[in-house]
Parts: structure tokens; sequence; C-alpha cells
């Protein structure tokens, strides 16, 4: 059997055994070392397998996950979202949606600190979906919402996606920065405008609530004096150049704990409970990133993103036709696979067909880095929406999935917006340089 | 029958595809098909794609991947001697600190490497300061963040700043917010990460230059298993990627230079009197290194006047 | 029901409190470390302790995140099943990723009596890495033995149901 039959049979394995109820890294780490096995030998693919568990729990960058979720849970187990949510209660309750538009607003402030999807939805999910439910927030909106905000995170900078374009393809990492910034805030309002026209069509998804007095508003704000020292805190200490994002989330914890402690306002209790929900969901997303790691791998060594890429290539179809087939691949790709090694994988193939047909390149890195977003919310493998289901652990997957639609055609919005309007993306960074 | 079908290889790099060094690796793989006439084929998976950085030389030697590139200096304590070649001792180009790496692999023929075929190996040209703030002086650097790893940390730290380490990825942001004011490293790396867009001084410093020694190799079964003609293929490509290597380091080194003189960047040349006051600064470094090295009942001084020698062999002003 | 059927979910929460205390660990140093660089100071090397730290959080909650279910799954298709049915696939399920577990437990102490041999360290402090290699492995292993409980628990429930 080629490589490319054994890779297309494992694509097919990995659709259909990832509905057996088997936790979904683990089915992504057997399909992947046996795919690999079947192309090399067992020996090198078990001892991938070891190594590439190793290298992700081992991985530096992914230990942004396990602080900014500590950070998210101190924030909830000492009443600091509560006392937040509800003071945007008072403000925004009375819209239809309210509090899952205040969500959007919460994730795109998250975003400007964090550079990763999945830590962003991880981090808002602990903090804002037990708040929604509070409200009687239907669970298909609230964890949309949160499995959706993820990809603000990595719309507004700083961005790890960005970061890996900008050297793959030579291009200016401050620029793409910049690029993705009104894209990013536009994908806010969307998804704004979408909650707000999702719930006026079934208001009982997020039901509004009495519309409240300014003063009751004022007052409501003064539970909120710690969380936005906080945030000054974290966002100062990011611009004036303190700590790096990575830090940032070990930054957070720490201050979130302090304030607790200070304020009296976690126990014990509350601290353990803090300590072993983060425990738990990050080493779930780790578990995923490690099985999508060994599956990737397996894919790489099969070949068919570069067969694909190539094939594509090859054709000599017209600039719009080429770059449709290009953002349909990243759409299906991202169904199976992680973004940033399908990224690895078929940028270098795709970006010089890109450039010679026209396209600017800076532009290009916001479709990608849009397209890909795209995967993470879509099944089978739809990294932000397992992220989601390990917080809201009473939700089915299949709701979460449902609740991110109404989002994913948000962001198709703003891919065609971005295809008939490039200046979107362009504009800022050429206004800078 | 056997003998029409290509002997599959599988090439793990661990640079990203777009860059010189991935290229040029590339370009080797496709000569050694060309001259083989299609009895090998080598797929090449750069970025890491197969094997992560740290892991493409284990994954050589367990059959991940056939052949690897990757640094010695990802697998610290596996490599003792070979870790010699990384010290500040000055190189002045990309050229020579390739010339010096394979010369000094064959004069010290270090077991470690038995368990794989070593094809050949290059080295960066010097690792060079490059700050927010113009450095003339060790004074001015005292206290100074500079990102670094390993050795260089402790070059960093011997010229009396702080080392702060970080995944080359983060360094831009790290620069731009003024998370690290500095970075050690060669100057392609200014254009290579754009790290040029975020600092605005490069100081000259080749004389405590340190290099990155890379490596690369093939499994040793694979290699065994070639016929004898192939083989002098390999030998001979290697052998001329060599040069290639060092050249391609060299002028990626013109383009980072290159490209941080067209941001408005300068370059500081440090005074003569400064330079020899940086040489005596870091050679505790190299002295340490020394030391523990003949602790250990390695040749550490051997291992540092065979590289002295290769030094002044191949061109060291 | 066996006594180490009991033993090892308990053992499983027992060893989640090493990665809570890693989870801390990681917070103080880098909180420490940044507070150290505004005095122009700095912890050689926290960007290496807290990747390998990280590294024991995700191993020692491996069994603790099963034990409580954590790891996800896409259950609506089985849902749908018989209960004997679900019990069935429950049991298999369990049985392969046990394998697949204890597959990667036996690798991973290759894998760090290697890197013991070999004496590999990290590139900064010089940290060795073998022991957190091996603390992989006895997550690994934990993982699987929790797996092998919860085969033997589908597997009976598997047989009630058929003899009712
Ligand atoms: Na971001
Ligand atoms: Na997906």
């Amino acid at each position: 059997m080629s490589p490319t039959v054994i890779g297309l049979i494992g694509l097919a394995a990995l659709t259909l055994f990832i509905f057996s109820r088997m936790p979904i890294g683990f089915v992504m780490a057997i399909i992947g070392v046996t795919g690999f096995a079947s192309i090399v030998n067992w020996s090198a693919a078990l001892n991938m397998l070891a190594k590439d568990f190793f290298s992700t729990f081992n991985s530096y960058s992914l230990t942004v996950v396990p602080l900014f979720v500590l950070m998210g849970q101190l924030a909830y187990h000492s009443g600091l979202s509560r006392r937040l949510f509800a003071a945007a209660y008072k403000f925004i309750g009375h819209l239809p949606g309210g509090l899952a538009i205040a969500t959007v607003g919460a994730c795109s402030l998250f975003a400007a600190i964090c550079g990763s999807t999945n830590a962003t939805a991880a981090t808002m999910g602990a903090t804002t979906l037990p708040e929604m439910k509070r409200y009687n927030y239907k669970p298909e909106l609230a964890t949309g919402v949160v499995a959706a905000g993820g990809s603000l995170g990595i719309l507004i900078p700083p961005s790890v996606i960005f970061i890996l374009y900008g050297i793959m393809t030579e291009q200016s990492i401050g620029r793409l920065f910049m690029a993705g910034v009104l894209p990013g805030i536009l994908l806010a309002i969307l998804f704004a405008a979408t909650i707000l026209i999702w719930a006026a069509l079934r208001p009982e998804i997020g039901p509004p609530g009495p519309r409240a007095s300014w003063r009751e508003r004022i007052v409501s704000l003064s539970g909120t004096v710690e969380t936005l020292l906080l945030f000054l805190g974290v966002m100062g200490g990011l611009f004036a150049g303190i700590f790096t994002p990575t830090e940032g989330g070990a930054i957070g914890a720490f201050g979130t704990l302090v304030f607790a402690v200070i304020r009296r306002s976690i126990s014990w209790r509350g601290i353990v409970q803090a300590l072993f929900e983060t425990t738990r969901i990050s080493c779930m997303i780790l578990v995923i990133v490690a099985g999508a790691t060994v599956f990737g791998h397996f894919l790489a060594i099969s070949r068919i993103p570069h067969d694909i890429a190539g094939w594509i290539t090859g054709l000599n179809l017209p600039a719009a036709v080429v770059m449709l087939l290009i953002v349909l691949v990243y759409l299906i790709g991202g169904c199976f696979i992680d973004a940033l090694a399908l990224i690895m994988l078929t940028v270098p193939i795709f970006f010089p067909v890109v450039s010679g047909l026209g396209f600017d390149p800076i532009w290009f890195g916001v479709v990608i880095v849009l397209v890909t977003q795209m995967g993470v919310i879509t099944p089978p493998v739809g990294a932000n929406v397992y992220v989601v289901s390990g917080v809201a652990r009473d939700v089915p997957l299949e709701v979460i999935f449902r609740g991110c639609v109404p989002f994913l055609l948000a962001i198709l919005v703003l891919t065609v917006l971005l295809v008939f309007f490039p200046q979107l993306a362009l504009w800022l960074p050429a206004l800078l340089h | 029958h056997a003998g029409d079908d290509p002997v599959k290889l599988t090439y793990s790099i661990f640079f990203p595809p777009a860059h010189g060094q991935a290229e040029l690796g590339t370009a080797w793989a496709k000569e050694i098909e060309k001259r083989s006439g299609g009895k090998i084929k080598i797929d090449v998976f750069a970025g890491g794609t197969l094997t992560a950085a740290p892991e493409v030389y284990d994954g050589v030697v367990n059959g991940i991947s056939d052949i690897g590139m990757s640094c010695f200096a990802y697998t610290r304590g596996r490599f003792p001697i070979m870790e010699a070649l990384d010290l500040p001792v000055g190189y002045p180009s990309g050229k020579v600190a390739t010339l010096v790496a394979n010369g000094y692999y064959k004069a010290m023929k270090p077991q470690t490497l038995d368990e794989v075929k070593v094809l050949y190996l290059h080295a960066h040209g010097p690792g060079l300061l490059h700050t927010k703030k113009p450095v003339k002086t060790m004074e001015d650097l005292k206290g100074m963040k500079i990102r670094s790893t390993g050795f260089s940390a402790k070059v960093v730290e011997a010229l009396g700043a702080t080392p702060v380490a970080m995944p080359q990825g983060e360094t831009y942001e790290a620069l731009q917010k003024g998370v690290v004011d500095g970075t050690f490293t060669p100057i392609e790396t200014l254009k290579g990460w754009k790290q040029a867009e975020v600092v605005k001084y490069t100081t000259d410093c080749p004389d405590i230059g340190y290099t990155t020694a890379m490596f690369v190799v093939m499994n040793l079964k694979k290699w065994n298993a070639l016929p004898d003609d192939i083989k002098k293929i390999f030998a001979a490509v290697s052998e001329e990627w060599i040069a290639k290597h060092g050249e391609a380091w060299d002028s990626l080194d013109q383009e980072g230079k290159d490209f941080a003189l067209s941001l408005k960047n300068e370059i500081i040349a440090l005074a003569p009197a400064e330079n020899q006051r940086w040489v005596s600064a870091v050679a505790p470094v190299i002295d340490s290194f020394k030391k523990s090295a003949n602790e250990k009942g390695l040749p550490g001084d051997k291992a540092i006047a065979e590289i002295q020698r290769l030094l002044q062999e191949h061109g060291k002003k | 029901m066996l006594r180490i059927e009991k033993n090892i979910p308990a053992i499983a929460e027992k060893a989640n409190w090493i990665a809570a205390a890693a989870l801390i660990l990681m917070m103080l140093l880098t909180t420490l470390d940044v507070l150290l660089r505004l005095f122009k100071n700095s912890i050689p090397g926290t960007y290496e302790i807290i990747g390998l730290l990280g590294a024991v959080v995700a191993s020692f909650a491996l069994g603790y995140t099963s034990v409580e279910k954590g790891h996800i799954a896409v259950d609506f298709l089985v849902m749908r099943f018989s209960p004997k049915a679900q019990a069935l696939v429950g049991a298999i399920n369990a049985l392969v990723a046990a394998a697949l577990f204890g597959i990667i437990t036996w690798q991973s102490l290759l894998y760090a009596l290697d890197l013991l041999k070999k004496g590999q360290v990290t590139p900064t402090v010089q940290l060795p890495i073998y022991p957190f290699v091996f603390g992989i492995a006895a997550g690994c292993g934990l993982l699987a033995l929790v797996l092998m409980v919860e085969f033997l628990h589908s597997l009976r429930r598997f047989r009630d149901l058929k003899r009712s």
C-alpha cells in the first residue's frame, strides 16, 4: 500500500473512531502510531509515540494553558468573575443575549493578553460559563460564544500563528500583528451582531433581564474594582515590557490569588478545587495536543497535505479559483489536524503560488488565520469545542458544536468581506509603516 | 524487482522551509537523487514537521527519519566533546566556523556519534550582540536583559548582563515590548526572525563570536544497507556541501546586516582596547569548560587546542 | 470487588496533588523570576524548569483526569446504543486505551533509561531530563491501571446486563 492510501485510510479511521466514545486524544494517538508504523516501522513508531508525549508535556509554549486556566479558575472560585458579570448584567443584561455579548467583549480584552486560542477558550470558559448559566442562558449560546471567542485570541495580537507565518514567509511580524487588529475588532462586532440576531429570533437562549437604573449600575461597579486593577496590572505589565504573554498567565494567576486571599473571598477548599480543576482541564488539553502531534506526524509522513497542496498549485487555474481551493483545503484540513501543523506543512507550497498570483502576503496571512480558526470549532477535531466541553462538563459535545454554527457563519462572513475588501487587513499596517 | 525501485529516505530538518539552510539541505537531497540516477529518493520534512528540533538526532537513531539536521546544543550533555565548538572562541565567519566544525569532528571522532553516520557538519557565523540601546563598552551592558541560552547565557553573564531564556519565536515580541533589552545571536537572525524591526543597534564583537554547530546524520542501518557506489555519492556531495553551507551562512549574515541597515539600525564596532576586555571577560567560560571536561575524564585541553589550531589554520585574522 | 479497584483511583487522586504542587511551583517561579528581573536579576534556567514542571503537571494528572472522566470523548452515537452494548463498547475502549498507555509507559521507560545513559541535560542549568521522562512513565502507568479498573467495571456491567 502506498503512504497516500494509508494516509487516507487513517483519515477515514479517525472520522469513524472519534465516535467510539474513546477519548479523542487517545484515538488520534492510536491511529497516528498505527499509521506511522504501517508506513515506516513499529519500532520507530513506538519510539515516536513516547517522544511526542514527552515533548508536548514538556513544551514551554504550552505552559500558557495551565497558568491561564488557573487564573480563570481562581477568578471563578473567589467570586471575582461573578461580581464582574453581575455588573455587566446591570449594564447590558436587558438586551437579548446581553451577557453573551459581554463575553465577546471579555474575550477580545483577554485576547490582547494571550496568544493562544485554546488558552483563551479555557480561561473564558471557566469564568463566564457558570455566570451565563446563573442568568439562565442556554448552554448552546453560552458554550458556542466561548468556543468561538477563542479565535479572537489568535486574530488580535499577540498571536502565535502570525509569528509562525511571518517567519515562514519572511513577512514582517509587526505588520501581521497590525493587520490582525481591524479584522479582530470586526469579528468581535460580527459575533455580537450574531448573538443579537440569534437571541432576537429565539429569546429563550439568552433571556433579557430587567433594565437596571443608572444608580444600580454605578453601585454594581464597586464589585469589579479588583478585576479591573488585575486586568490593568496584567495589560500594563505586558505593554510596559515587564513580562511576556506566556509569563502573563503566571502573573495573572498569582495576582488573582493574592486579591482573593486579601479580600478573604476564597476558602482553602476553593483553592484546592481551582487547582484540581486546572490540572484536569490542562491534562485533557495536553493529551489532545499530544495525540494530535502523533497523528500530525503520521499525516506528514503520508505526504497527503504536501500532495494535495502540490496538486492544487499544478492545476493552472484562475487566481480566484486557486484561492478558493486553498481556503477549502484549510477548512477541511482544520477539521483533522492542529492549525500550526497544517500551516507548517502547507504554507511552503501555497505561499509562492499565492504571491505569484499577485495576492498580498500579509492579507493571505490574515485569511489563513481566519480559516484555520474555523477548524478549531468544527467537528470532528475541534480543539476549542473540546476545551469548552472540559469546562462545561454537563453540556454534550454536539450541543457545543451546534452552538458554534452561527459564529462559524460570522467568521465566514468576515472571510468573504476580507476577500472583497483586502483593505480591512492592509489599511492599518500601511498607515503605521 | 529490487534493482528498479528507488531507495526512499526521509530527511528531517529543523529549520523552517524558507530558511536558506533548509533550502540548502533540500538542494543536497536533490543533488544526491540526481547523481544516483534515480536510485535514491529523499523526502524532505522541514520545520520540524517530522521530528522537533531537540528530537531530530534521537529520531534518526530510532528510525523516525532516516536523515536529520539539527544542533548539538539542543541535546546538551549528549555530545560533551562536540559542545566545545559552541564556545565563544571568536569565529570570524560562518565559513570558518563550518570548516572548524568538520575538521574538529575528524580530529576528535567522539564515540558518542558512532551510533549514526555523520554526513557533515556546519555552523553559523559569529553570534553578536543586538540591542535596543547602544552598547559600546561592557559598562553599557551592565544589567541589560539579554536573550540567550546554553553557553551564550554564560557569555552574557560573563559580560555583566542578565541572561533571559525564551524560545526564538517569542523573542520578537519580548524585544518589541522591552521584556529583554537585546539578544545574543548571529546577525542573520535579524532578518530570518525579523528581529531587526525591534532592535536598533548591533555591537560587532566577532572576537568573542560563538557559534552553534549543526549536524547532518543518517541512520546507521540505512547507511550500511546502501551499495558502495551510492555511499560514495553521499560522501562526495556532502563534502561539496560543507563549503556551500559555510558560504550560505555568510551570505545570510550579509542579508541580515543589509536588512538591519535598511531599517536604519546602527552597527557599532568595538574599540580595540574594549575588544580585548571582552575577550578577557569571556575567557573564563572557555576555561571552565576545559576544567569540567578534564574532570569528567574527557580531553578538554585537547578539544580547545584543536579548535584554536583549526581557527588559525582556516584563517582567523 | 477487588481491593485494588478501590485503591487505584485513590492513588490517582494522590498523584494529582503532585501535579497541583508543580502547578503552584510554576506560578511562583515565573512570578519570582519576573520580579527579580525588575531588579536586573533573574533565576537562570526558569524557562527550562517551567517546561519540565509542565510535564509534571500533565503526567501526574493523567490518572485523576481519567477517574474524573475528564478526557473528552464524543458520546452521542454510543449514547443511543442499548445499555448492554454501551457496556461492551466501554470495556473494549478501556482495554485498548490501557494497552496504548501501557505501551507509552514501556517506551517512556526505555527513553528515560537512554537519556540517563547518554547524560542528556537541559541547555542552560544542565538539569537532568530523565527523571521527568520517568515521571511520564509513572503517570501513564497509573492511567493504564485506572483504565484496567474501568475495563473490569464495564465487563462486569456487561455480564450482569447479559444475565438479566
Ligand atoms: Na491574542
Ligand atoms: Na475542526
